[in-house]
């Protein structure tokens, strides 16, 4: 097999009209991040892989690694918010708190389940560091809403979760590790055949059983936190759904509380999320195309303790739904063609420059025939040079 | 009320999976036509029916084509995808297991590498990984995977277990249960918030149907 034809494994090429729809996408959402005060950073596409691996933050065989002239394992960026960390405890230092930083960036994630997933893909995000208040992950999950709503899309829908109610369960029912471990899969994954059969065999207090199947099943807004409340009295498990009301409160005064819905059954990477997990859901996605919450360890773990949330969205995913609602930014606009004959050349190049000075795009066309005989362009202005007099 | 899309499996599985969907009141009639057609939509539009490879059910749902899908959970188990696995629809039983020549011993290692012929190369993978750590040797085989070990290609099988009689007719015999097996039904994770009120009425008659609504108390 001759591989020069073919792009590698999960790597595409963008033609025109898409490259553009994502620059277009990315100005608007750098404009965006700025006006609520997220600083815009970079790190390199190139780090140390310890930085994704001293913490098991990343499976090791979800990393594009190589190696450095010194031997030293070296990894392609897999996420933003794990480099962020870094940048915060080390070289960003100096920076005064809270921090709110941005990225726009290129992700790079092998061996994902699914042939179809792109191996090389572009995420927004921010971060909100040194605030551990609730009023932090409102304001996140607020940006987050306005971000999808400031794209054109309106039929969304956010779950909330906070994982500390789960964890208070654990810690409650003495959970052995085992089980602690597989259940929120289970619970994510609305596996409810698996978790019948677990529930039976574990021999679980019914209580304990009534409050998972409710985690699964009721998805809503204030009413689910009025029904779960009975359910409990253990005071970690209260804490959390008394956030959940936080955030709820703080997003009905900002008027975004349509959007979001509780599921105490989100349940994904319990290691890495402290508190506050969400999830965004658009039509034509198909998976999560914005992911976020508190994640109050990781800087920690680069040797400065900073609580801190913040959210990523996936820019594929996004393309793709603005696509299906018909929101995809087009570059057919103010384009022209300008046929001209050689003799005409300087004056034609004026005429151009005058013209690009209006943010017109043109396109030149040097032809001895008839200029106009020059066969036409849909949705394209053409513009005919003959004598120089004319213009 | 939005359509929902569904992803049906050609074949047993599809007539069993319509017969339920009829007795939980929804309409399927179109099913009946004698037709090459691939995609269907039913009397009053509310449901919308794709016709795929059992194989690929999965990969319809995760991408979000589908809203749901049936599949069995063999396929489920190989493909390990992102999807909420919510009901057990009961057909389609049979369990994916380890069977050899009658009186094979799995655990005596003194037969180095073990090879395994099956149409499951991640299940067996992550079975004999997780239970024997033991890194086993793959023979991807596509159907009659009995043959493997009866001519030699391979030590044992892991594959689909229903009655037992081919097994029994060829002088093997089942050496470890991998998993029980049947259709279950499964939703894409962004349909199940976004046509909340659709899927889970779907979920809620089809318990019904199944008799599973009393035990969970919904």
């Amino acid at each position: 097999m001759e591989w020069k034809y073919f792009t590698a494994e999960g790597m595409r090429d963008h033609l025109p009209a898409d490259t553009y729809a994502r620059r277009q996408t990315e100005i608007r959402l750098r404009e965006l991040f700025w006006t609520w005060g997220y600083a815009e950073v970079e790190t390199p596409e190139i780090e140390f892989a310890d930085v994704y691996l001293h913490e098991r933050f990343v499976k090791q065989e979800a990393l594009y690694k190589f190696s450095d002239p010194q031997g030293r394992l070296l990894a392609l960026r897999y996420d933003n918010t794990v480099p962020l960390a870094r940048l915060a405890a080390t070289s960003g230092r100096n920076l005064s708190l809270p921090l709110r930083l941005s990225y726009i960036g290129t992700m790079f994630r092998a061996n994902e389940p699914g042939g179809a997933r792109n191996h090389q893909f572009e995420q927004a995000g921010v971060e909100f560091m040194g605030l551990s208040d609730l009023a932090a992950d409102g304001e996140v999950l607020a940006l987050a809403i306005t971000t999808l709503q400031e794209m054109g899309l309106r039929d969304f829908q956010i779950s909330l979760n906070q994982t500390g109610f789960y964890k208070a369960l654990v810690d409650e029912f003495q959970l052995d590790e085992n089980l602690a471990g597989t259940l929120p899969k289970i619970i994510d994954g609305k596996e409810f055949v698996l978790l019948d059969s677990i529930l039976s065999s574990a021999n679980l207090p019914s209580r304990l059983t009534s409050i998972l199947e409710t985690m699964m099943e009721t998805t809503g807004s204030y009413e689910v936190l009025a029904a779960v409340r009975p359910l409990t009295e253990n005071q970690e498990a209260l804490s959390a759904l008394a956030d959940l009301q936080g955030i709820l409160d703080y997003l009905k005064a900002a008027g975004l509380e349509e959007y979001v819905s509780i599921d105490l059954g989100l349940l994904k990477n319990l290691s890495y999320y402290t508190g506050t997990i969400f999830r965004g859901y658009v039509p034509g996605a198909g998976q999560p195309l914005l992911s976020g919450g508190r994640y109050d360890k990781l800087c920690a773990a680069f040797g400065r303790d900073l609580p801190a949330t913040g959210f990523s969205l996936d820019l594929d995913l996004l393309s793709l739904s603005l696509k299906a609602a018909g929101l995809l930014p087009s570059d057919a606009r103010n384009s022209e063609v300008l046929v001209y004959s050689p003799a005409q050349r300087a004056a034609a190049l004026r005429e151009a420059a005058r013209r690009r000075e209006n943010g017109t795009q043109v396109r030149l066309v040097e032809s001895s025939s008839d200029p106009l005989t020059h066969e036409a362009e849909e949705g394209v202005t053409y513009v005919y040079i003959a004598e120089e007099k004319n213009i | 009320m939005k359509s929902i899309t569904i992803a049906l499996a050609k074949g047993r599985l599809a007539d069993k999976a319509t017969e339920l969907l009829t007795q939980a009141g929804y309409d399927c009639r179109v099913l009946q036509e004698d037709s090459r057609k691939l995609i269907f939509t039913n009397g009053d539009g509310s449901l919308r029916f794709i016709m795929a490879k059992p194989a690929d059910v999965p990969t319809y749902v995760e991408s979000g084509v589908a809203d749901v899908g049936v599949a069995g959970k063999d396929t489920l188990l190989e493909d390990n995808r992102n999807l909420f696995e919510v009901l057990d629809l009961g057909f389609g039983a049979c369990r994916l297991a380890v069977c050899g020549p009658i009186g094979f011993d799995l655990d005596d290692y003194s037969r180095g590498k073990l090879r395994v012929a099956t149409k499951y190369p991640n299940v067996s993978r992550r079975y004999f990984a997780a239970e024997k750590h033991e890194a086993v040797e793959i023979i991807k085989l596509n159907g009659s995977i009995e043959l493997a070990p009866l001519v030699g290609l391979s030590d044992v099988i892991v594959d689909i277990v229903e009655s037992g009689r081919t097994l029994k007719e060829n002088k093997l015999d089942v050496l470890e249960t991998v998993a029980a097996c049947s259709a279950r039904m499964v939703v894409n994770q962004a349909s199940m918030k976004l046509k909340a009120e659709e899927i889970s009425t779907l979920i809620r008659r089809l318990r019904r149907v199944l008799g599973q609504d009393k035990e969970r108390g919904v």
